[in-house]
């Protein structure tokens, strides 16, 4: 495997310089600029940022349409790559397809289907208004707009290694006279276990990073419909600048975490195999 | 000499691919790496070829040390086991590659390409992709992709091995021919037994990284030189004590024997068996239909032998006792094969 | 047909799957993305092309459209060369370089916007440094060019490694064998194999970029015909309750993300095709 896999030593380590710039650039130095700008004023400042009450609530409200966008994805992950991988039927192409949707939309126009089809001259409006329910600018429209935007990315992480594994197992398990959940459990889920909270941890970091499609159902009422991005957004529009980067920072720890399990995960998955 | 290993080494990891292998080809020959795998075979080839580099030891082709010289200059053809022909290129283009990169002319290109062409016999499917391609269609391709940039060297990683098993078949000998009236060195690797013996003029067999014995196939059969090449080529039973057999000489130290089908003659009790003092009475446990032969597995005492019977002789049914001649066996000690024949046999003077 | 309706039969929970995907495919997905259609289809065509055809909107396609192209094609090639390093070469610090290729999948694009504007901005790290020479990056199309390479970063990236990895080394022996060098390897035998991966990727940034927000709206500084994003615009509509126009426009993107997906696709399957069978 040497020979003529390795280019000469010259060209090897242009290249390596080139990426290592690149990616130190473009991703390791804003990074490093978020820190930076968060503790400009001291610790002091910094803590009061993030301990602000704002602050907080905006955090909850993140985690909350966070939880509920990776529950209510994983659950639909789950049945949908069942469907898909397990069976064949006409138009599978088709839902396939239609399932990824959500991947391709801006996330403007997430949050715009959702006030059309919410909002107030939605033809469900009457009925919301009656129901006292309120959905666009309210928490309820962010934490939909939050399930849109993530809505396929644990099915998307499923389906090729269930499409890899095949039906034999399952089948076999049929005959034997396995009910649907037991040959799940014992048969199908240790197959992708890896894909699966990797699927997970990709859905987590993309609701709580969501912008977009949540600044457009926001009322962007301070300490009501405010997730830690749009809080972000606030508090650099309104020059404080150290303060958003302090809660910005949370945001970044928060990813880097999410990277190393992410590696964590796939390191594991790949050893597996 | 053309091609020379001397003294090569080779080591992955802790598994040792190569041990002191030493050998020499001449030109124009076509021999056969055989062995099980991983006997080392395969490394030795890819050594020749340059595609691994040995730990320690001489690779000369053509009077030249080439251990330093990189793959791409030595003017070696290569077939692999997997064809490797490149899937985004025609048949054609495959074919010119080798040509292109040498900066030959286009029409000089052409000329060869279709001579290639019509020498594997594949005129009209020059613009095909390799993935129309049988096969069979796929490894001559792969054969008129290597010969293109004339090399003086043709190797050959178990060229069959892909193939199904009729089609192997018609590609030995074609392939064979054609080695032949190019008159090209040529060295392939296999594990098939029979594939060696058809097409090579001489055979090297390798195990666990070490050159067992180099010659011409009936050579090699009739004389084989270490116990491995004595069970491995040829289907033989091993005998743990051959002394149970009594007309066969001792030899100091050794103990273990090999038998092969044919040094074994099975008599029905009813017929004529002419060494009858000096047969060994046998059960038949398993009687199978081999196609062209029957082949009985025996037991004497306690050991298993192996035997075969024309189709034409009458019929040995399992449970049977028979009687069982051996004309001749090998026996093994440490290092050598030594070949008894049945004392028996020189006392022809003897009749009943 | 006679086996597939026996799989139905013999694996469990077709019924319940198909039910449950079928209901939040179109609760989530379907119903709200009708809205839309429905909606226009109030707005009448003339009204459609008026708002579409306005010199401020197609501005603003035009500035997405370019910019989003040169970001992803600049991806393309620095994708290329980051997915061959981290699958051919050993380095110190490999590893961590691999894991930080997904920094812009979870960082969250307001953070990613306000930490380029500030880097680029005159007062900025790197802005300061350019600024010397009179070339301002925040706030112009330099800026929302830098913005969406970030973000697509890791389509070229992933798209491309898997591929590289799984390459048969024996196409590169063979080459080798009959004399080539390592450039012509690369670009005759390796790069083919993976031109249909690398327009995947591209396909794929640079459909992220044409609907990226969060990460432009900071560094764009939104001046109309000259750094106002499409989605900048919709959002613009939105916040003056002008649903109408909003809606006109997003058609027009959504379309256009379709077509991206669209031509990815075919050159995909027929990259497949020539593989599986010969074109």
């Amino acid at each position: 495997m040497n020979g003529n896999r390795t280019a000469s030593g010259a060209v090897k380590w242009v290249l390596i310089w080139i990426s290592v710039s690149f990616i130190g650039l473009m991703l390791l130095v804003p990074l490093c600029l978020v820190i930076t700008e968060s503790l400009r004023d001291g610790w002091k400042t910094y803590l009061q940022a993030v301990a602000d009450e704002y602050t907080v609530k905006a955090f909850l409200l993140t985690l909350q349409a966070t939880v509920t966008a990776v529950l209510l994805n994983t659950v639909f992950g789950l049945f949908a790559s069942w469907l898909i991988t397990k069976f064949h039927f006409k138009g599978k192409k088709l839902l396939t397809t239609m399932i990824d949707i959500p991947v391709t939309v801006s996330p403007i126009i997430a949050g715009l289907i959702y006030v059309l089809t919410f909002g107030r001259q939605s033809f469900l409006y009457p009925y919301l208004q009656a129901a006292g329910i309120q959905i666009v600018f309210a928490v309820p429209g962010i934490v939909l707009a939050t399930i849109f935007v993530t809505f396929p990315f644990i099915s998307r992480e499923l389906i090729p290694v269930l499409e890899a594994q095949g039906t034999d197992e399952e089948e076999a398990a049929a005959l034997m006279g396995a009910g649907g959940f037991t040959i799940f459990r014992r048969v199908t889920f240790p197959h992708m276990k890896w894909a699966f909270l990797y699927g997970i941890t990709l859905c987590t970091a993309r609701a709580m990073g969501e912008f977009g499609a949540v600044s457009v159902l926001s009322g962007h009422l301070r300490g009501k419909t405010n997730t830690l991005p749009l809080h972000v957004e606030i508090l650099y529009n309104e020059f404080k600048y150290v303060p958003s980067f302090a809660v910005a920072s949370v945001l970044v720890i928060m990813a880097v975490v999410i990277l190393i399990i992410r590696s964590i995960v796939e390191y594991k998955g790949k050893k597996r195999v | 000499m053309y091609v020379e290993l001397k003294n090569i080494n080779k080591t992955f990891g802790d598994y040792k691919a190569s041990d002191a292998v030493t050998f020499g080809i001449k030109k124009g020959k076509l021999v056969g790496l055989l062995g099980p795998s991983g006997s080392g075979k395969t490394t030795i080839l890819r050594m020749i070829a340059g595609l691994e580099e040995p730990d320690e030891g001489e690779i000369i082709i053509d009077g030249k040390v080439v251990n330093h010289i990189p793959a791409s200059k030595r003017g070696i053809g290569f077939v692999f086991q997997n064809y490797a022909l490149f899937r985004y290129m025609t048949v054609y283009e495959n074919i010119a590659f080798g040509l292109r990169v040498q900066k030959a002319n286009k029409k000089a290109i052409d000329v060869r390409v279709k001579e290639l062409v019509a020498l594997i016999g594949l005129e009209g499917l020059e613009k095909r992709y390799p993935s129309q391609l049988s096969g069979g269609q796929k490894q001559r391709v792969a054969f008129a992709r290597a010969l293109a940039p004339n090399p003086h060297l043709l190797l050959l990683d178990e060229p069959f091995a892909a193939i199904d098993a009729k089609v192997r078949q018609e590609l030995r000998s074609w392939l064979k021919d054609m080695i032949e009236r190019l008159g090209i060195t040529s060295i392939f690797v296999t594990h098939d037994q029979e594939e060696a013996i058809e097409v090579a003029d001489e055979i090297i067999i390798t195990n666990k990284g070490r050159i067992e014995q180099m010659g011409t196939p009936i050579k090699i059969y009739q004389n084989p030189k270490t116990s491995f090449v004595a069970s491995f080529f040829g289907r033989a039973s091993r005998i743990e004590n051959y002394h149970g057999f009594q007309c066969f000489d001792q030899v100091a130290g050794a103990k273990q024997a090999f038998i092969r089908p044919e040094f074994v003659r099975v008599t029905k009790k009813s017929e004529v068996q002419k060494y009858k003092s000096s047969v060994s009475e046998g059960i038949v446990e398993q009687v199978s239909f081999r196609g062209d032969n029957t082949e009985l597995r025996i037991r004497v005492d306690d050991m298993a032998v192996i035997a075969k019977r024309r189709l034409e002789e009458e019929i040995v049914e399992v449970g049977e006792k028979v009687d069982v001649f051996l004309y001749r066996i090998f026996v093994v000690d440490e290092e050598k094969v030594y070949l008894l024949e049945n004392k028996s046999l020189k006392d022809d003077s003897v009749f009943i | 047909m006679n086996k597939n309706q026996k799989n139905k039969r013999v694996i469990p929970g077709f019924g319940i799957s198909m039910g449950v995907t079928l209901t939040m495919l179109g609760l989530i997905v379907l119903i709200p993305l009708a809205s839309l259609v429905v909606y226009m289809a109030q707005m009448g065509i003339g009204e459609i092309i008026q708002t579409i055809t306005r010199e401020r909107v197609l501005a603003s396609f035009r500035v997405s459209f370019m910019t989003a192209f040169i970001a992803s094609a600049i991806n393309a090639v620095m994708g290329l060369i980051l997915a061959w390093v981290l699958v051919r070469y050993e380095f110190p610090g490999k590893r961590i370089l691999d894991g930080m290729i997904e920094l812009p999948f979870a960082l969250p694009t307001a953070v990613a916007g306000i930490a380029l504007t500030s880097l680029t901005s005159d007062q900025g790290w790197i802005g300061s440094f350019f600024s010397k020479f009179g070339i301002k990056i925040a706030y112009t199309r330099i800026g929302i060019t830098i913005a969406l390479i970030f973000i697509g970063i890791p389509f070229v990236v992933r798209s491309v490694q898997p591929v590289l990895e799984k390459l048969d080394a024996s196409y590169e022996e063979a080459a080798g064998a009959l004399g080539a060098g390592p450039f012509t390897i690369f670009w005759r035998v390796i790069f083919p194999e993976l031109s249909s991966a690398l327009f995947t990727g591209f396909g794929l940034a640079f459909g992220r970029c044409l609907g990226e927000y969060g990460s432009v709206v900071f560094i764009a500084g939104n001046k109309p015909y000259y750094t106002e994003i499409t989605p900048l615009i919709i959002m613009s509509k939105l916040q003056e309750y002008d649903y109408a126009s909003a809606a006109a426009i997003a058609l027009v993107m959504l379309l256009a993300a379709f077509l991206v997906l669209f031509l990815i696709n075919m050159i995909q399957a027929r990259n497949t095709k020539i593989i599986l069978t010969g074109g």
